[in-house]
């Protein structure tokens, strides 16, 4: 294998809200064209580590770099055209609810874009055909299953073609199968597509399905990385604790 | 005694925080809505459209009555006491007048502030706490310009337009007291209503229909942009909402009256 090349890498993050540590002091660097999946029990800060990564909040103290660059010190104009080659795919899906599909998936080419509505709409429906959602495109985000939204979720994710998709809890609340489909879908799309990919979950099957690294989240600090292999081996009794969800040990639930 | 100093300086901070952001939003709404054109991002039309029709159009029967039994009151109130005064003719002046330089434009924000400003808030509301306004952030796609800005110019165009039937309701409503019971010639009390309404009075009543419809929509975009804590959160924002609304409206009314009173002399 080459030598791995950085593509996000976050250094000492540190982000207060509501007068809390919620992230203390998180370093890590992710890889390009890998799947990284950050687990952690409820309210331990996964969601907003992405939302810093994504730019929706703005870390007290750290840097995040990306390709190098340090997203921090950008203007909000050169920041917003690094965003265009995000994706970010929502915890509740968060399409539009008065866009059908196709127009939600649409939505970022529209707006950002010059292209013909012939092309958005052949773009479109190339990307919904992509998370196997064809013939679903006149539908409203209600009239779909929590699976397909998800789906289509990702489909608007991966509209303009980003480098990098960040997932927030792909998986919860679907059931078993769908929740396959779905880590077979973020398995296929990185790896053809050629994206690196971001993943927050606390669902153990899909960590070990689809993951190249792991990071542990416990407490707003990252407890260990590693990969499948050295997660499943850990001698961190934190790590320990959570994939096996045993009731004894150092994670105490209040 | 100290501490409650501290807290009062606390609510004034979070009092002026909450109205540099309220300003904010209104900069940066009319700044979309002016620049947005200019900068291949106008208005979406299918929204405009869209939101003058459910705005507007959907509202007229609710204007209608509200005004038209304002009116109806209006003439009922007055009439004794210009009877007294062998002035019962009148009473079409008294309602014209009244109805439109103050009933009209006032009721009618009224009632729009509880039905679209609660509307406005509800469904921004709704979309913060489904993450939809943070999508449309992370896609790099200002709410403000998206949801917000349609919404403002489809009221500020609407509220006159609705203003101006309310007015037409008031004053029918004063009509039909004044042609049945009060038994006054249908084409006198018309003339006389004619004779004593300015032109002054129609515009000042419209030109406050636009600051209302302003305050309803910005209002109604703040509290939905700020809403959090799932759906008791919306139910709050949008109380929160209309209560603002309604006191904006008044507290404007009596300075815009203020002014133009004032301008009179
Ligand atoms: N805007 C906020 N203000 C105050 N506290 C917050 C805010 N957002 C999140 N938190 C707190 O930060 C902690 C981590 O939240 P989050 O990142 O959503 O956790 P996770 O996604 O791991 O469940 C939680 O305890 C939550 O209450
Ligand atoms: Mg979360």
């Amino acid at each position: 294998m080459p030598e791995k090349e950085i593509a996000i890498s976050i250094q000492n993050l540190t982000k207060i809200l509501g007068g809390r540590k919620v992230l203390d002091n998180v370093s890590f660097d992710i890889y390009r064209g890998e799947i990284f999946v950050i687990m952690g029990g409820s309210g331990h800060g996964k969601s907003t580590l992405l939302r810093n990564m994504t730019g929706a909040l703005i870390p007290d103290s750290g840097k995040i770099l990306f390709n190098g660059q340090d997203l921090l010190k950008l203007s909000v104009a050169e920041r917003e055209r690094v965003q265009r080659r995000f994706g970010m795919s929502f915890q509740s899906s968060a399409l539009l609810d008065f866009l059908n599909v196709e127009e939600n998936v649409s939505l970022p080419l529209v707006e950002h874009t010059k292209l013909s509505p012939k092309v958005i709409d052949i773009i479109s429906k190339m990307k919904l055909s992509l998370v196997g959602l064809q013939g679903f495109e006149k539908y409203y985000p209600s009239e779909l299953s929590g699976g397909m939204r998800k789906r289509a979720g990702l489909a608007r994710a991966i509209a303009m073609d980003p480098e990098v998709v960040f997932y927030d809890e792909p998986t919860a609340g679907l059931d078993p199968v769908v929740c396959a489909v779905v880590d077979q879908l973020i398995l296929d799309l990185t790896r053809k597509l050629k994206l690196t990919s971001i993943v927050v979950t606390h669902n153990m099957e899909s960590v070990f399905r689809i993951a190249d690294r792991i990071a542990m989240v416990f407490k707003g600090k990252v407890e260990q990385i590693g990969t499948r292999e050295e997660i499943r081996n850990s001698k961190n009794p934190i790590v320990q604790q959570f994939i096996k969800g045993e009731l004894e040990g150092p994670i105490q639930i209040t | 005694m100290l501490k409650y100093f501290e807290q009062l300086g606390h609510k004034l901070i979070e009092w002026i925080t909450i109205a540099r952001e309220f300003i904010r939003l209104f900069f940066e709404t009319v700044f979309w809505l002016i620049v947005g054109p200019f900068k291949d991002k106008p208005v979406n039309f299918k929204s405009l459209f869209f939101q003058m029709v459910f705005m507007g159009v959907n509202s007229i029967i609710i204007v209608f009555f509200v005004t038209f039994f304002t009116g109806v009151v209006l003439a009922m109130q007055a009439a004794p006491q210009l009877d007294k005064m062998g002035a019962v003719i009148y009473v079409s002046s008294l309602v014209s007048i009244s109805i439109c330089r103050e009933l009209g434009p006032v009721l009618t924000a009224l009632v729009i502030a509880g039905r679209i400003g609660a509307a406005i808030t509800a469904e921004i509301g709704s979309m913060k706490v489904n993450e939809q306004i943070e999508a449309l952030e992370t896609m790099a796609i200002s709410p403000v310009r998206y949801l917000v800005a349609p919404k403002f110019l489809a009221l500020v165009i609407m509220l006159p337009c609705l203003t101006i039937i309310g007015d037409a309701s008031g004053i029918f409503g004063g009509y039909v007291v004044g042609t049945t019971s009060l038994k006054i010639n249908a084409g006198l009390y018309l003339q006389t209503t004619w004779k004593f309404l300015s032109r002054k009075d129609i515009y000042t009543g419209l030109s406050k229909s636009v600051v209302f419809a302003m305050i309803i929509a910005l209002v109604g975009a703040y509290q939905g942009l700020k809403t959090k804590g799932g759906a008791v959160g919306v139910g709050r924002a949008t109380t929160i909402s209309v209560v603002t609304s309604f006191i904006l409206i008044i507290i404007a009314d009596c300075i815009l009256t203020g002014i133009y009173f004032f301008s009179d002399m």
